[in-house]
């Protein structure tokens, strides 16, 4: 037999039904041997076609991916693979590597995938592994890199040391914290359970780490609701830990509290050695679990290590107790606890893991738990156990009751708008981060990092791409958009984003995102110069918060820093510190200083104290709002380095300019720790640029600001393209190019003078630059009518000190004794040297000081008072030797009119 | 590695010149196992391989002029039995890893995984081999399919036949490899 024969009999029954092919074959060919062939090919030609054999050519894949050498895979779930893994650059160590498998599910298990790794990436806490990288491999398959942790399930570490129930507590509460910090992130685990609870030993103390926030999610999203009997399957998740929803709903319906149930699992087996649902059947199937799960109530933790626990007396002598004992420990608070967060209707668990770690911490210190029962005795109860108060003492009891009265109200309220705020935030920041990843997934080209502002563009059009159906969500990412525009300084666009979110707020004719929209769009307009549109839009705000009966605390904040920037603008300096202390004291009643929100109202204060000239109160500010970003796990962001930032311009500003130097250097510094080799932001450069023209550094501080300049106009920020030409204009003037400093004066007074009002202390100053200009080339007439309007322009002497005016003050001191106005120039100098010295933090560190001190004893010295100039430019040299160096010009000048003074 | 080489080789390999062919095939493995290495190097992301994309690049690059079905088939013919021997290469390699425990970088550290997991390149090799000595044409085709990664419509075009035929081929010569595998991964040889 020939391969050709048997191809022709082969393909004459392929077609047929199998019954039908050995009748044929019967028919059709008589050697026994030969049919039997045909059939078992038959056989392989069928299998092949259902299970595709041959179709793909083989993947290679090396066993390299990232920086990590893959060893052994240790886990296959569903969607993919975990990995060991060494790193062998920079430091040798062991890393679990979690990648999708290829050929797995649809692009859209993949893009899931890709969310939860950019959400993980953003968690930073030390009870979380942490991601050590990810990526994506070239066909596309997403992978993570995280902390290897050889640690051994919470539970059995827990009973392999013998731990008592405080010191269970203690490493539970842990968990709770970490669990809480990826809600706030807006990853929910899905999975908890002690398998993934692992515990290692730092120092001989035991540390908890939670891994596997896994693809769980990913492959959740993937499937239809279903009921739960005909989800066997489909059970993503351990039955036992699952919350009931869980098991039941829509995965995409399912919120933060599920996870607090799967701690409460825990929590009830750490405590008494047992599952709340009996799971001893081992013929049970995942559908009569989830049937118990649904309908049956757990027995109270205490009840059960008496009654029904499967080893009652080895779960006890695991705690350190008796059965009797532990089930007295367990009984009341902890009861209570367990039970509420193992509540079947997530309304009435504890809203997120810190409630619950809360609770916890309430009961290790005697305080009442919000689990338990609200009667006054319970109170009475827990308050006498706290201060160690004997119950018989009547007068105490009465006292007591009336605090707790009042300390309970309060307590639920705290409650209430913590449950609301952290979900409120949960699902904002779950639907940012995914809308954030899927447009990473969207761009990037091959190897080319995107400039931000193609990255926000992107973000734009991928907006109105996919969520043109949820027009509120789009609404609030738009506004993020132009915030992102804003920080790019791109005034411009970020109207433009701003001007469709409104479109979609009045649409939609919610008047939240319509008070949300319009605030933003208000400090928009201010930016672009644009007065009247702000006013507009602030009562547009004004009219949106007036129709919400209850409005969320951060609807309130963004009008009232809405209103605190329109005041600004009109330079009413009271009424936007009102406002803001208004924002301030509201955010710290709801306990919402955590977010960026506090600090960016924080920062607002700060710039109306800057702008009052209160410059020591607002260095104080500032580093109060460093701390707080700092502790906040937000050292590392673009806020904090907005907060060093403006640390320079304070140290500046109160003279201590070598302090200042330092500050921005290390701006600069931080920023590029953030965002890599990219050049540091005009902002920044601008700030610096400044230090450095006042310590004479005007070759440097001009090829910075030039640099500054050129990048605020590719990223399209008119703002800082004016204010850096303004400061280069000085550099210039320092340099001795006074045509070019003139001219480039000429567009920037141009520029600001569109919005006069909010540009006023900046008009001024530039007067007095211009002053200085003419004042150098010795045309003392027109020095003195631009320092005449330069102080004009501040309002001098009438209103409140401005930034800069002293600086004003000792240019006309120079001005007025050039064009022999010797007491006039006095009194402007004494002037300069009252205001300054008011200023500063410490007068002998003040360049301001030392300035105007110099000033002073030039005058003095002109008029004769030799020995009053002596005094003086003793005190010159001092202040300026320490704030501008031994070296620099002015400390020069100072310490020669010293010696002539003698 | 000069065009007109391959074009060169290609006329010559068309006309019969077995050496030329021989030459056209050294120089496209050449090709292959260089692109594949370079590939793997690239830092970032986890390295696959696919067949396919390779095998197109690889003619690209070498750009011959191929207008001839002829100089096609010879060049996917060449570049399907490179990519064959880079892949099984690679699978024994891998076997032989596994005894030493060694690890190391660039190709020869490759897993050689085909999608379904009991399949075995090198049985699929050994077998084609024997089926080569019966019938080289089903054999091209299979190589052509599974080793290039090439559509039926493409190695149609390569054969210059009909779709049809391809398909009819691929139903035969598949269930006669799986049937002689043992669709259970080791080679029946």
């Amino acid at each position: 037999m020939t391969l050709q024969t048997e191809r022709e009999l082969f393909e004459a029954c392929m077609d047929l039904a199998a019954g039908q092919r050995t009748a044929w074959l019967e028919a059709h060919c008589g050697d026994a041997g030969l049919r039997e062939r045909i059939l078992r090919l038959l056989r392989a030609h069928d299998s092949a076609e259902r299970s595709g054999s041959l179709e793909q050519s083989p993947i290679v894949t090396a066993r390299r991916i990232g920086g990590f050498d893959l060893l052994e895979r240790i886990g296959e779930g569903a969607m993919g693979e975990v990995w060991l893994a060494e790193q062998t650059a920079p430091v040798r160590r062991r890393v679990a590597v979690k990648i999708v498998k290829a050929g797995t599910g649809s692009r859209e298990v993949i893009a899931r995938f890709e969310l939860e790794r950019q959400a993980l990436a953003m968690m930073s806490h030390p009870h979380i592994a942490h991601i050590v990288e990810a990526g994506t491999t070239d066909d596309g398959r997403p992978y993570f890199a995280m902390e290897y942790v050889p640690g051994i399930p919470l539970t059995k570490y827990c009973d392999q040391h013998r731990l008592g129930i405080d010191e269970r507590l203690a490493l539970f509460v842990l968990v709770c914290e970490a669990v809480q910090h990826a809600h706030h992130k807006g990853v929910i685990h899905r999975d908890l359970k002690p398998g993934n609870l692992l515990v290692t030993e730092i120092d001989g103390k035991p540390s908890p780490k939670v891994i596997d926030f896994g693809i769980a999610k990913a492959v959740a999203l993937d499937h239809q609701p279903s009921r739960a009997h005909t989800m066997i399957g489909h059970l993503i998740g351990t039955p036992e830990y699952m919350s009931p929803e869980q098991a039941q709903l829509s995965p995409l319906d399912v919120d933060t509290r599920a996870d607090v149930y799967s701690l409460g699992v825990v929590l009830h087996e750490l405590l008494t050695g047992a599952l709340p649902f009996k799971t001893s059947d081992p013929n049970a199937t995942p559908a009569t679990l989830v049937q118990e799960l649904l309908t049956h109530d757990p027995a109270a933790p205490s009840v059960r290590v008496r009654v029904s626990a499967p080893e009652p007396q080895q779960s006890a002598a695991n705690r350190g107790l008796t059965t009797r004992q532990l089930a007295a420990r367990l009984a009341g608070d902890l009861d209570w606890i367990v039970l509420k967060a193992l509540a079947k209707d997530r309304n009435r668990r504890y809203g997120s893991p810190a409630e619950l770690a809360a609770d916890i911490r309430r009961h290790l210190v005697d305080e009442p738990v919000v689990a338990g029962p609200p009667s006054t005795l319970y109170r009475m109860r827990k308050f006498a156990a706290r201060h160690r108060l004997p119950l018989t003492l009547a007068a105490g009891v009465f006292i007591a009751a009336i605090v707790f009265g009042a300390m309970m109200a309060w307590q639920a309220h705290q409650l209430a708008w913590q449950r609301d705020e952290a979900r409120f935030q949960a699902q904002r920041a779950e639907a940012s981060s995914e809308f954030m990843s899927l447009m990473l997934e969207e761009v990037g080209p091959e190897g080319r990092p995107l400039s931000p502002l193609e990255l926000v563009d992107k973000g734009v059009q991928l907006l109105d791409r996919r969520y043109g159906a949820d027009p509120q969500f789009a609404a609030h990412m738009l506004m993020q958009m132009s915030r992102r525009y804003m920080d790019l300084g791109n005034t411009e666009k970020s109207s433009q984003v701003l001007a469709r979110a409104l479109a979609i707020a009045r649409e939609v004719d919610d008047p939240d995102l319509l008070a949300d929209v319009e605030c933003t769009t208000v400090r928009a307009a201010l930016d672009a110069n644009q007065h009247e549109s702000a006013k507009e839009h602030l009562e547009g705000a004004r009219a949106a918060l007036a129709r919400l009966p209850d409005p969320p605390v951060v609807t309130e904040v963004d009008c009232l820093r809405a209103e605190a920037d329109m005041a600004e603008n009109d330079r009413d300096f009271a009424t936007a510190e009102t406002n803001l202390r208004k924002a301030q004291q509201l955010l710290e009643q709801s306990q919402n200083t955590r977010g960026l929100l506090y600090h960016a109202v924080l920062t607002d204060l700060g710039g109306v104290l800057f702008r009052t000239s209160r410059f020591r109160e607002a260095l104080a500010l500032n580093y109060v709002t460093a701390e707080a970003l700092d502790r906040n796990g937000r050292g590392g962001t673009l806020g904090r380095v907005t907060v060093a930032t403006n640390r320079a311009s304070l140290l500046m500003r109160l003279g201590e300019v070598s302090a200042a130097e330092a500050a921005a250097a290390e701006a600069i510094r931080r920023a590029q720790r953030l965002r890599g080799n990219q050049p540091a932001t005009p902002q920044q450069a601008v700030a610096y640029g400044i230090v450095l023209n006042r310590l004479d550094r005007q070759d440097e501080a001009r090829k910075l600001l030039t640099a500054a300049r050129d990048q605020a106009r590719e990223l399209g920020g008119e703002f800082w393209v004016i204010v850096a030409e303004y400061h280069l204009a000085r550099s210039l003037m320092l340099a001795g190019k006074y045509a070019e400093a003139r001219s480039m004066l000429d567009q920037v007074r141009a520029a600001w003078s569109a919005n006069a009002t909010g540009n006023r202390d900046r008009l001024a100053d530039l007067y007095r630059t211009q002053a200085e200009i003419e004042l150098l080339q010795g045309n003392i007439e027109q020095a003195r009518s631009s320092i005449d309007a330069s102080l004009a322009e501040f309002g001098y002497p009438q209103a409140a000190p401005a930034p800069f005016l002293s600086a004003a003050l000792t240019t006309a001191a120079q001005v007025y004794a050039k064009a022999g106005q010797l007491e006039q120039a006095e009194s402007f100098a004494l002037a300069a040297l009252r205001l300054s010295e008011s200023i500063a933090r410490e007068p002998r560190q003040s360049a301001d000081v030392g300035e105007a001190l110099l000033v002073v004893a030039s005058v003095k010295r002109t008029r004769g008072d030799k020995s009053a100039a002596a005094d003086y430019a003793r005190r010159s040299v001092e202040a300026l030797s320490n704030s501008l160096g031994q070296q620099h010009r002015l400390t020069r000048d100072a310490d020669e009119l010293l010696r002539l003074a003698r | 590695m000069v065009d007109g080489d391959v074009t060169r080789l290609l006329g010559a390999a068309g006309a019969g010149d077995r050496a030329a062919l021989e030459q056209l095939y050294l120089q496209v493995y050449d090709e292959l196992r260089r692109l594949a290495e370079s590939r793997l190097r690239r830092e970032r992301a986890g390295h696959t391989l696919q067949p396919t994309a390779l095998v197109n690049e690889a003619y690209l690059r070498l750009n011959p002029e191929a207008s001839t079905w002829e100089n096609r088939r010879h060049f996917f013919g060449a570049a399907a039995q490179a990519m064959r021997r880079i892949l099984v290469d690679h699978a024994r390699q891998k076997l032989a890893d596994k005894r030493d425990g060694g690890a190391r970088v660039t190709l020869a550290d490759l897993n050689v995984q085909a999608p379904e997991e009991d399949l075995d390149v090198l049985a699929v090799s050994d077998a084609l081999d024997v089926l080569a000595k019966e019938d080289p044409r089903l054999s091209e085709v299979v190589s052509l399919r599974f080793f290039a990664g090439m559509s039926v419509e493409e190695t149609a075009r390569a054969l210059d036949v009909s779709p049809i035929t391809i398909k009819r081929d691929w139903a035969f010569a598949r269930a006669w490899l799986c049937e002689r595998i043992g669709v259970s991964g080791t080679s029946s040889a």
